[in-house]
């Protein structure tokens, strides 16, 4: 179904989408609804001769269209959380659900094309291809879906042309700037329509002001496209532009506080 | 120095920790290379050093020898004239013939008959002061009863001991003698796996019914005399006899096995070489990291001197490490494949392959190592050392540019490959006799172009992939792109195992086939054969008393007729040739498919004439003959003068033939006796109908065997047919280890872009993209290798087949290995494949942390 | 001065042709002192320490090293000075299988001090960064900030006159950041030891003595005002007009 709504460009038009859609209408007064749910997780690693607890007993959500950022130092669990987050591991104990439904139950290919369809990630080390210029790094998401070739760079160019690279279409990360690449990177998380961005360090490899104009521009994300983002930085200037500010220690919840954003 | 050596030790611990598996790959790729050329060595060393090892030990001291030209031999009392020839210090006289031997379980039938070699002689070879002859004489005398004294193998073989009997079998009679005891490697060292019997002179010349006859009589001449006694012996025997250094012999066997050995040391050059190229392969995947180490050390101020000696010891490390495992390796190889000597060969010469390993042979494998390790490690030296301070050591190789114009040095490594390429065939073509030499600069030239190629490659895939819809076809050619010598390395894997592959696999069936046709074009029609001895005897060369069996054959009502054949071995100076005389009851003289130049029937007139011989091509171009032309050919009864009425092939016999009548032959070898005889049935008696009752006849003299034709032409096939295909056993050495080095290779890859992987497999990913993904990143190359490889592996078979043909004489007909083809280069993509699942699964089965911030 | 930097100029080769790494820079470092560079990615913060180190040569102007011209020396007595009296620690660690013990001791044995030696005085490095108890550990297995510790005692323990660190709190949290400040004030000041620390942000370069600059290849001093430890900032970097 993703398939076939994603090759055609419209929105879906079966009956139960469509009631869907209307559901949604009635509810765009403003309310928005629980988009991620983490419950009770904990997740473990055992090495030899210890355990280490990643994430200890953490409860949060996350709404549609909201940006959380998630703060905390290195080792505190931030990277655990953003995996269990996209359902790439699993919960030794509590539960995970996306859109309500528990990410655990899904199979192997239900969880891909869960990552395809409803998420999009921006890594720190930005993991664009060196050989493919920017409109084919954007469009590899859509080809991996299976659209069409030319479809895919249609769209992958338009979302270059929202993050500001109209003019870099055909250049290759090594001709980009840090802060170039990093936002051909949040176009290709963005160029799928995700529900839910996931971004992970993504100013840690980046200088002060470059790192500024690049949270602006995730936080502008959940208007412009409707996605949810969680940011996961230890960058405190983070904190300005979220909806919620979490921060992180010893795989624990400390504390929650509205962001600047409200 | 030890401080330094500690931590030069240091360095290279870490590199082992950093990337152990491709340090093992590495030395294993030196330590196959270097296997392979070790144990052809060995094997080679193990036919030619054997026999030169029992010649000495049996010669002693003795430089000249005197040596019949029939298997009659020559009197004794000729021999005896010696003593008084003014120059000879001592002198010995042996008769040496090859026989069958049984132990007690042959009179069951419950054994195979053993090939051994008989030596009589007297108590004057101990005068020689040889090895061996010393220590029979030694045995003999201290024997309380019997009379033959085998080697310690052979007995083990025969399942015998001191006080028993053996029986022999000479040609065509049955023979008990009793054993007086048996040496062993204390004795005799690693002579005693040789299959040697030997018993006092006049022993040994009743069993084989040759009273007062000797084979050959060894001489040493005093200080001095040498040049002397070999004129005088030459003045007095010439005529009749071969006058000629002791060592004369194992110059005939070199001959003889010297295709199989320069097919062999070509084999062993380009598996050296293939072992330089899996060693580099996977020296290419450690050097950014070796690139990186070097910039921190260079940063840190390690003087020039400490990091070319890192280097240098690396590299040492790599080629010691290697010949150990090489060496253990070849021997190995050499105790499994290499066992027994070439069925061709001991069929004409009294040699049984021993294990000899020399220093020599050792030596040289180090030395090959060690070197092999410093080419595979010097590229990717020059590299790491070229990045120096300023690189930012990122990926692996970086010097191979893909875009844009070709830079002067690519131009260059093109231009020079491209020329030694061409360069090579067309010296092959024009100079058949350096086609090894050829063959080897053509792979080299082939290696040269491949960076380019590899460009090529790039350039077109990524035209393709452009317009593709398929995220995994892009985004492998953008990483092969960025990473362009993966590509090369496996383009040079693919290229260098399916070139060895065919080449070796092609000319060797070649040869087979050209070999196994030449000698059952002489066994034809559905009769059956009588001859003395086995599998051994397969050119038929021992008589025997034949008049008597044909006349007891003819009188059976189902045979029709039977007729003599009378095959010999001839030494000429630089080769054994096999001398056919065939009898005129066979309607052509000269098998028609072997002959090269002359008209059969008037080359067939002659022959029957007498006074005309055909020779094979090789000899004929040595002497420089034409047709018509005159030549002396060195008879048992003295210097025949023949016309050349044809020239032919080697019928099988690699050093060359000579085909004359059957009546010639008696009346120049002086003996009348056959060495086969071919019994023609009646119409309407099918030979294996009629086998049982000739055999039944035959069973008293014991020591004939009767065959088919057909059996015969399987016999002659299997034994015949063993030329050079021991080399296509070795090449599964190559092909594990070129294996091994293309899945290293993928999985390394994948292991190194991991990050690139978990980051693809988090946003998504399925399996089979990523299969896909893998599988193109690695099997374009590789088959592209592999596709070239075949081609110019069907080359090098065309060419080696000519070089064969004409340093054979054989018939070798080029028959393009197509079926081999095909199969290696479905091995190829099932490898292909095979990794590219291992390093899906691998990737799709851990946890993609990689790609996210710790 | 220990080292003196007059109008050091450099260019590199670029993929769009040469770009301007370094124009007209000048700066000293004196033993016992800190100084501190910031500036956006690519503003030549690297190229600046490589010149200082004498592993790179200017294209013009002087690098003066205990009153001596490092571009006159021969290049012998250069790697003998990286080896004995300038240490360099980079942002990347690329070492990751080695026991910290034998990381450490590395450049001592580079310059053929004997292992025991070696190692002793290896221990003794880490022990004055206070991550001594890490001795038998691989590198891997330290989180960032213990590791940016053991590559400071490296660069210590040959006892250096001068220290150059390129980057070494990048990755850090706040916190840790400026531990690795003191650990190197406290070093630069009991072991007399010049220091010339770049970063990318001014605020990791809290507690140095001088802090500069470095934008587009140029040096811009920021006057001393100061509250306490902090210095005052009027200017804040302009990321580089050259590409990554």
């Amino acid at each position: 179904m993703d398939q076939i709504a994603d090759r055609s460009g419209r929105p879906p038009q079966g009956i139960g989408q469509a009631v869907s859609a209307a559901v949604a209408e009635m509810e765009s007064d403003g309310r928005t609804w629980e988009l991620l749910e983490l419950e009770h997780v904990h997740k473990r690693y055992s090495t030899p001769g210890e355990v280490i607890h990643a994430v200890r007993d953490l409860t949060l959500t996350v709404r549609e269209r909201e940006l959380v950022a998630l703060l905390g130092p290195s080792g505190s669990g931030k990277s655990t959380l953003l995996m269990l987050a996209a359902g790439l591991l699993r919960a030794d104990e509590g539960a995970v659900r996306f859109e309500g439904r528990d990410l655990a139950t899904l199979g192997r290919r239900d969880a891909l094309a869960h990552r395809r369809t409803q998420l999009g990630f921006v890594f720190q080390s930005f993991n664009l291809t060196a050989g493919l210029t920017a409109q084919e790094n954007v469009a590899i998401p859509l080809l991996m879906r299976g659209i069409e070739h030319r479809q895919a760079h249609r769209r992958a160019a338009q979302a270059l042309c929202e993050v500001g690279l109209a003019h870099r279409l055909d250049h290759v990360p090594q001709r980009l700037s840090g802060g170039e690449c990093q936002r051909v990177a949040i176009a290709r998380a963005l160029v799928g329509q995700p529900k839910l961005i996931l971004a992970d360090e993504p100013t840690g490899n980046l200088d002060s002001e470059t790192a500024s104009s690049v949270l602006e521009l995730l936080g502008t994300l959940p208007a412009r496209g409707g996605a949810a983002v969680i940011l996961v930085t230890h960058d405190e200037r983070a904190a300005a532009r979220a909806d919620r500010v979490l921060s992180m220690r010893d795989g624990m919840l400390l504390t929650q506080a509205r962001g600047g954003a409200r | 120095m030890i401080s330094t050596l500690r931590t030069l030790l240091l360095f290279y611990r870490r590199h082992l920790r950093v990337q152990p598996l491709r340090e093992l790959m590495a030395v294993l790729g030196v330590g196959a290379g270097v296997a392979l050329l070790f144990a052809v060595q060995v094997a080679q060393s193990g036919i030619t050093g054997a026999f030169d090892q029992v010649t000495r030990g049996v010669a002693g001291r003795a430089s000249i020898e005197l040596a019949a030209r029939g298997p009659e031999g020559f009197s004794v009392r000729s021999a005896q004239a010696l003593a008084r020839m003014h120059g000879v210090r001592a002198y010995a006289p042996l008769l040496t013939l090859q026989a069958q031997a049984l132990g007690p379980g042959g009179a069951t039938g419950a054994q195979r008959p053993q090939a051994i070699t008989l030596v009589g002689a007297t108590e004057q070879v101990s005068a020689l002061h040889g090895r061996l002859s010393t220590a029979f004489e030694r045995a003999e005398q201290h024997a309380k009863a019997g009379f033959l004294i085998l080697t310690s193998s052979l007995a083990q073989r025969l399942g015998v001991r001191a006080g028993e009997n053996v029986t022999v079998l000479i040609d065509g009679r049955r023979e008990e003698i009793a054993i007086a005891g048996t040496l062993g490697t204390r004795a005799l060292g690693s002579a005693a796996g040789a299959a040697i019997a030997a018993a006092p002179l006049p022993i040994i010349q009743a069993a084989a019914g040759l009273p007062g006859r000797v084979s050959r009589a060894l001489i040493e001449p005093q200080r001095g005399q040498g040049a002397k006694v070999r004129a005088e012996l030459e003045r007095r025997f010439g005529a009749r006899l071969e006058v000629r250094p002791v060592s004369a012999e194992g110059t005939l066997l070199a001959r003889a096995a010297s295709a199989e050995s320069e097919v062999s040391l070509l084999f062993s050059v380009i598996s050296l070489l293939a072992g330089v190229i899996l060693a580099y392969n996977a020296l290419l995947l450690a050097s950014g990291q070796r690139r990186r180490f070097i910039a921190y050390l260079i940063e840190a101020g390690t003087p020039d001197s400490i990091v070319v000696a890192s280097l240098i010891f690396d590299a040492l490390i790599l080629g010691l490490a290697g010949c150990a495992i090489g060496l253990a390796g070849g021997e190995a190889i050499s105790v499994v494949a290499y066992r027994g000597a070439p069925g061709y060969l001991t069929a004409a010469f009294p040699v049984s392959a021993q294990h000899i390993v020399s220093a020599q042979s050792i030596l040289i494998a180090i030395g090959s190592g060690i070197a092999a390790a410093f080419a595979a490690a010097v590229l990717p030296a020059i590299g790491a050392l070229r990045g120096g301070v300023l690189a930012v050591p990122d990926a692996i190789g970086g010097s191979l540019s893909l875009t844009g114009s070709l830079r002067a040095s690519e131009r260059l490594l093109l231009g020079g490959g491209l020329l030694l390429s061409g360069g090579a065939v067309l010296l092959a073509s024009l100079a058949p006799s350096s086609t090894i030499a050829a063959l080897l600069a053509l792979v080299l030239g082939i290696m040269l172009c491949l960076p380019m190629l590899a460009r090529g490659l790039l350039l077109l895939a990524g035209r393709a992939a452009r317009r593709a819809s398929d995220a995994a076809a892009k985004l492998a050619v953008a990483e092969l792109a960025s990473t362009p010598t993966r590509p090369v390395a496996l383009l040079a894997t693919g290229v260098i195992a399916a070139f060895l592959m065919v080449v070796i696999g092609g000319s060797v069936a070649d040869v087979k086939s050209a070999v196994r046709s030449g000698a059952a074009s002489l066994i034809t029609g559905d009769s059956l054969w009588v001859r003395p001895g086995g599998a051994q005897n397969v050119y038929t060369t021992q008589p025997f008393a034949s008049a008597a069996v044909a006349a007891r054959l003819e009188r059976l009502p189902l045979v029709a007729s039977v007729q003599p054949w009378r095959d010999a071995f001839l030494d000429l100076e630089r080769r054994r040739v096999w001398v056919l005389g065939v009898p005129s009851g066979e309607s052509e003289q000269i098998v028609p498919s072997e002959l090269l130049e002359g008209s059969l029937a008037v080359a067939d007139a002659r022959i029957r004439a007498g006074g005309w011989a055909a020779l094979s091509e090789t000899i004929v171009r040595e002497e420089h003959l034409h047709l018509g032309e005159a030549f002396r050919l060195p008879t048992p009864t003295g210097e025949a003068h023949l016309r050349l009425a044809a020239t032919i092939s080697n019928y099988g016999w690699l050093s060359g033939a000579v085909v004359m009548s059957a009546g010639e032959e008696a009346r120049l070898w002086g003996s009348p006796e056959a060495s086969e005889l071919q019994v023609r049935l009646r119409r309407g008696v099918p030979a294996a109908a009629a086998k049982p009752a000739i055999a039944a006849l035959l069973r008293g003299d014991g020591a004939l065997s009767v065959q088919t034709s057909a059996e015969r032409r399987a016999e002659a096939g299997a034994v015949l047919g063993g030329t050079l295909s021991r080399l296509n056993d070795t090449t599964i050495v190559v092909l594990i280890t070129a294996i091994a080095s293309v899945l290293t290779l993928m999985l390394s890859a994948v292991w190194q872009s991991r990050a690139r992987i978990d980051s693809l497999i988090s946003i998504g990913m399925s399996f089979t993209q990523l299969l896909r993904l893998i599988f193109y990143e690695c099997a374009g190359a590789l088959l592209t290798g592999c596709a070239l490889g075949i081609g110019v592996g069907l080359l090098g078979q065309y060419l080696i087949d000519g070089w064969l043909a004409q340093s054979t004489g054989s018939p070798v007909r080029y028959a393009p290995a197509w079926q081999l083809s095909l199969s290696t280069l479905a091995i190829a993509a099932a490898i292909a494949l095979a990794g590219a699942a291992i390093g899906t699964a691998r990737a799709a089965s851990t946890q993609p942390r990689t790609a996210f911030a710790t | 001065m220990l080292l003196r930097l007059d109008q050091i100029s450099k260019r590199h080769a670029g993929p769009r042709g040469p770009r301007v790494a370094l124009e007209g820079v000048s700066l000293q470092v004196d033993r016992g002192q800190i100084v501190g560079i910031y500036g956006a990615s690519g503003a030549g913060k690297s190229s600046l320490l490589r010149i200082a180190a004498g592993m790179l040569m200017p294209d013009s102007g002087d690098v003066i090293y205990d009153g001596r011209r490092l571009c006159e020396l021969p290049g012998r007595e250069r790697v003998r000075l990286r080896r004995r009296e300038i240490a360099c620690v980079w942002e990347r660690c690329e070492e990751s299988r080695l026991r910290v013990i034998d990381h450490v001791a590395m450049p001592l044995l580079i310059d053929r001090v004997e292992h025991r030696t070696a190692q002793r005085r290896a221990k003794e490095a880490l022990l004055a960064c206070e991550v001594d108890h890490l001795a038998p550990v691989e590198l891997d297995q330290l989180s960032e900030g213990e590791r940016q510790r053991v590559t400071i005692a490296r660069a210590l323990v040959i006892e250096p006159r001068l220290l150059l660190a390129d980057s070494p709190a990048s990755r850090l949290s706040i916190v840790e950041q400026e531990a690795i400040i003191s650990l190197l004030r406290a070093l630069s000041h009991e072991a007399n030891v010049a220091v010339l620390i770049a970063e990318r942000d001014a605020q990791a370069l809290i507690g140095a003595d001088t802090v500069l600059c470095l934008s587009e290849g140029r040096l811009i001093q920021a006057p001393a005002e100061r509250e306490g430890n902090v210095v005052a900032l009027p200017l804040r970097p302009r990321r580089a007009s050259s590409r990554r």
